[in-house]
């Protein structure tokens, strides 16, 4: 102890006021940055990509309050900067802008088709949105058809600042079949390092709006683009791994057209038996719902009828979910029905002697043959019988 | 460092000991009269009647105008001295006179002899009267004190909705009174002391035997006995002489103008202090639970007198925190607030020249300059500077772009939260704190406020009030107190007393649930 104890004490206080009040940086001096968007510039080599990060940076006074509004001033600013690390290209922004850019806020990542049909650019760009510390792992995630930066240009009547509004469009999952649930950047880390065959959602241009659904179908191995599903795709594919939660059932019973709310979904896949090239999977899925709307004059409170529908709306599920499976299995060779996760989780040994043949090589995967097993439930009806009378009443 | 001090205080009064002076009383009348004139100066307000006894046995009578009950004096002591010279003329010395006067003329309540002339001239001084007879070694003191005394009002400083309308005043002995009028029990005790080397007020200790630890008792009477000063205008000279630590914010003493509030203390096993002259009762020991109780609590039903303090220690938490913080999370800690509030903040913060810690403390300053002045005032003028500070002056600043429309509201709540705090001097500390708090977050942001955060609780676990933990029943954990915490349980459940008093009897009721 060559110091004294009072000596001690006031050198330490001294270093907390001295260097105090580093990363100070007030509030106004923020640019919150809301939403990004990776479009591809360039392809300079094999391997080596040049990337267009496009920035939306939050005007708060153009978001005006509530007794005031905003005065005709814009409530985003969009800056885009070429590189090809995302680090170093987040620093120029520094250069353009006067505030500095904060992440913390960020809502949205819009990444092009283009980015994600190069071999392995996806996954390497996302490691500095996982590694940086002021990432938020909820940043949610989500393609874009055609240039990214153009999404973060619309401008819808209702909302401010497109990303809020991209943000809030993504809520609305439980409405239809073909919206899945967004995806957050912490998922994507563990979809990556799980190397299965995953989808994302997609978002597209709609005039000034954005529209959201579908998915994008990406290998897990090479973290590629291998195509998109449509909306019937989509909502078989929903069906089958859970990522839908509710949507609408339209089904044809004796030429009268009938729309069933879902209210939930259940699914179930077993293994039921080990052959290699001829795998066995049983796919098994409850769905309850409503009767939202029907045509024609026929009761819907006698049991037969209601079974009827019951069982048109569990072919329309086959249907759709066989498209799917189709589709996956034949064009697309992509494994994205979780069925390599199953074996992972059940067969764990003979998910390590198959899976470096499943989605190539030998592709097990298109050779398996999947059953699947609908059965729907009709809840409740609706606040009314019928509207009309009809003969067959 | 404290205790030091304590140390040294104690050694300064024993060497004072032994000097105050006893004089003897002569047989002498003029002798006797002089010499009182000398030892008080003669002043103004001093009346000395001179009466003759009996077979002309020369007589005085001596009392200060203002502190005595004159009708008293005329009536019961000079007619009947006047009027009875054939009974006097019975006696044959004067003190056998004096004797004869004590047990048969005089028609006053408490009559004593005394012969030191130091006790003449304080109990003369405190309104008793003087009865000299020529000759006698010895003169009566005649309990005959009366002055003029504020009558008993609602006390002020705590008005309650629901509650006793009654408070102290500055008598002690109408103060007494007050409290026995509510525990009407022989072991209720008022030891009586004398405060001040000038002054020589009386301290009463008030407490019930066989409730109160006496090892509370103890410690009072000896921090007590401990004081040595002039004069104790009030009874905050005395809460701070005694109190275990003068450097801590926390007031270690409750201070009350309510009777009901004293006479529930003494049955749960504290001690109250009353001084003479103050309408301030003091009340120990305490805990920091006790800065959230109010009477009221009692009064009202079980839900809403625990409503009352849960919104208490709500608030007791925002006017700490709160506009450190507003401070924290705009300067550092941007990524914590909601996005759109973000937003907001960003863009009413848009123009303001200072930095959000500036911000707040310009306007916590003008907070305290409001509440100051609005103490200080005449109560109408100081309604006035209320709404003109607080309106006015916050409208303007925001439109002159000083301060932030949320730097206005953050400070407003923390004020208005600061009086739901029903012990002010706890109040004021907390206030105190928040700048603390302020600096803190301004320099370490979120972490810089933990720190403080755990150095205050670190400090309250350590202090002590009268020697019970002033963190208890939190810490020590006394789960059988919590009844009457941050909950207040009904009124049945409540059949047992603190036990961090660690009362002598520990039931106030055998209902057991």
């Amino acid at each position: 102890m060559l110091l004294s104890k009072k000596l001690n004490l006031l050198l330490l206080t001294m270093s907390i006021f001295l260097a105090g009040c580093w990363d100070r940086i007030d509030i106004e001096e923020r640019g919150f940055v809301i939403g990004t968007a990776l479009d591809l510039a360039d392809q300079k080599s094999n391997e080596d990509y040049e990337v267009i990060m496009t920035n939306q940076f939050v005007i708060p006074a153009g978001l005006g309050s509530i007794t005031e509004g905003s005065g005709g001033q814009e409530a985003f600013m969009n800056i885009s900067e070429t590189g090809t690390s995302l680090f170093r290209t987040n620093r120029k922004f520094s250069q353009l802008n006067s505030q500095v850019p904060f992440y913390q806020h960020l809502k949205v990542l819009l990444i092009s088709d283009e980015v994600m049909k190069q071999p392995n650019l996806f996954s390497d760009m996302m490691d500095f949105y996982i590694r940086d510390h002021a990432m938020r792992r909820s940043i949610r995630l989500v393609v874009a058809e055609g240039e990214a930066r153009d999404i973060l240009n619309l401008k819808p009547k209702n909302v401010n600042v497109p990303s809020m509004y991209l943000d809030d469009l993504m809520e609305n999952v439980d409405r239809n079949t073909s919206t899945i649930k967004p995806v957050h950047v912490g998922e994507v880390q563990e979809l990556i390092l799980n190397e299965q065959s995953y989808v994302l959602p997609i978002v597209k241009k709609a005039g000034d709006q954005a529209e959201y659904g579908n998915v994008v179908v990406i290998n897990g191995e090479s973290n590629q683009m291998v195509g998109s599903l449509d909306e019937e795709e989509t909502a078989g594919l929903g069906f089958v791994n859970g990522h839908t939660e509710g949507g609408v059932l339209e089904i044809q019973v004796d030429d009268d057209l009938i729309a069933i709310e879902i209210t939930e979904i259940k699914q179930n896949m077993n293994i039921k038996n080990r052959q290699k090239d001829q795998l066995r999977v049983g796919i098994s899925i409850d769905i309850k719902g409503n009767i939202a709307e029907h045509f024609g004059g026929r009761s819907v409170l006698k049991e037969q009828y209601v079974n009827k529908i019951e069982k048109s709306a569990e072919k329309k599920v086959k249907e759709l979910v066989g498209n799917t499976i189709e589709e996956v299995q034949g064009e697309l060779n992509t494994d994205v029905l979780g069925i390599g996760k199953t074996l992972y989780k059940f067969h764990y040994d003979f998910w390590q002697k198959i899976k470096n043949d499943w989605e190539k090589g030998e592709n097990y995967f298109s050779s398996a043959v999947i059953d699947v097993n609908a059965n729907v439930e009709i809840d409740r009806v609706g606040s009314n019988d019928r509207i009309k009378m009809s003969e067959g009443g | 460092m404290g205790r030091n001090i304590f140390r040294r205080r104690k050694m300064r009064q024993e060497s004072t000991e032994g000097e105050s002076f006893s004089a003897e009383l002569g047989t002498d009348l003029d002798k006797n009269l002089q010499d009182l004139q000398v030892m008080i100066g003669s002043p103004g307000d001093l009346v000395i009647r001179r009466v003759t006894l009996g077979v002309n046995v020369n007589a005085a009578v001596a009392f200060i105008s203002g502190l005595s009950n004159k009708e008293a004096i005329h009536n019961d002591l000079i007619k009947n001295m006047q009027r009875n010279r054939e009974k006097e003329a019975g006696s044959d010395t004067p003190d056998e006179l004096l004797k004869q006067m004590q047990l048969d003329l005089i028609s006053i309540g408490s009559v004593e002899n005394t012969n030191s002339l130091d006790k003449l001239t304080i109990d003369l001084l405190s309104g008793k009267s003087v009865v000299y007879v020529d000759g006698a070694a010895e003169v009566l003191l005649l309990g005959t004190e009366k002055w003029e005394t504020r009558s008993i009002d609602e006390p002020i400083s705590e008005s309650l909705i629901r509650g006793p309308r009654e408070g102290f005043v500055e008598n002690l002995q109408t103060n007494m009174m007050l409290i026995r009028r509510h525990i009407r029990d022989p072991n209720l005790r008022f030891d009586t002391n004398e405060v001040g080397r000038r002054s020589k007020k009386k301290l009463v200790v008030c407490y019930m035997e066989g409730i109160a630890n006496p090892d509370i008792i103890k410690e009072v009477n000896h921090r007590l006995s401990s004081i040595d000063m002039d004069g104790a205008m009030e009874s905050g000279y005395i809460e701070q002489w005694i109190e275990d630590s003068y450097l801590s914010p926390f007031p270690q003493m409750d201070n009350t103008e309510r009777p009901d509030k004293v006479a529930s203390s003494v049955l749960q096993g504290k001690v109250g202090i009353l001084l003479d002259g103050s309408p301030f009762a003091l009340i120990a020991p305490i805990t920091i639970a006790n800065a959230f109780k109010s009477p009221e609590d009692y009064y009202d039903r079980w839900l809403i007198g625990t409503f009352l303090r849960f919104i208490r220690y709500i608030g007791a938490f925002i006017t700490m925190f709160l506009p450190a913080l507003y401070i924290a999370l705009v300067s550092y800690h941007q990524g914590m607030i909601p996005s759109q509030l973000a937003f907001s903040i960003a863009a009413t913060r848009e123009g303001v020249p200072f930095p959000a810690f500036v911000e707040a403390i310009i306007m916590g300053i003008t907070m305290e300059l409001l509440r100051e002045a609005g103490a200080r005032l005449p109560r109408t003028i100081g309604q006035t500077i209320g709404i003109v500070g607080g309106l006015v002056i916050g409208e303007a600043a925001v439109s002159a772009g000083i301060v932030s429309p949320i730097m206005v509201i953050v400070v407003a709540l923390t004020a208005v939260a600061s009086f739901t705090i029903p012990l002010y001097s706890v109040a004021i500390s907390f206030r105190l704190l928040r700048f603390g708090f302020m600096i803190a977050a301004a320099v370490l942001g979120l972490y810089g406020i933990v720190l403080v955060y755990i150095m205050i609780n670190i400090h309250i676990v350590n202090l002590k009030s009268m020697g019970v933990p002033y963190s208890t029943p939190f810490a020590p954990t006394f789960i059988k107190d919590w009844k009457d915490l941050v909950l207040r349980g009904p009124i049945p459940m409540m059949n047992e007393r603190p036990r961090n008093l660690q009362p002598k009897d520990k039931r106030s009721g055998n209902l057991r649930r």
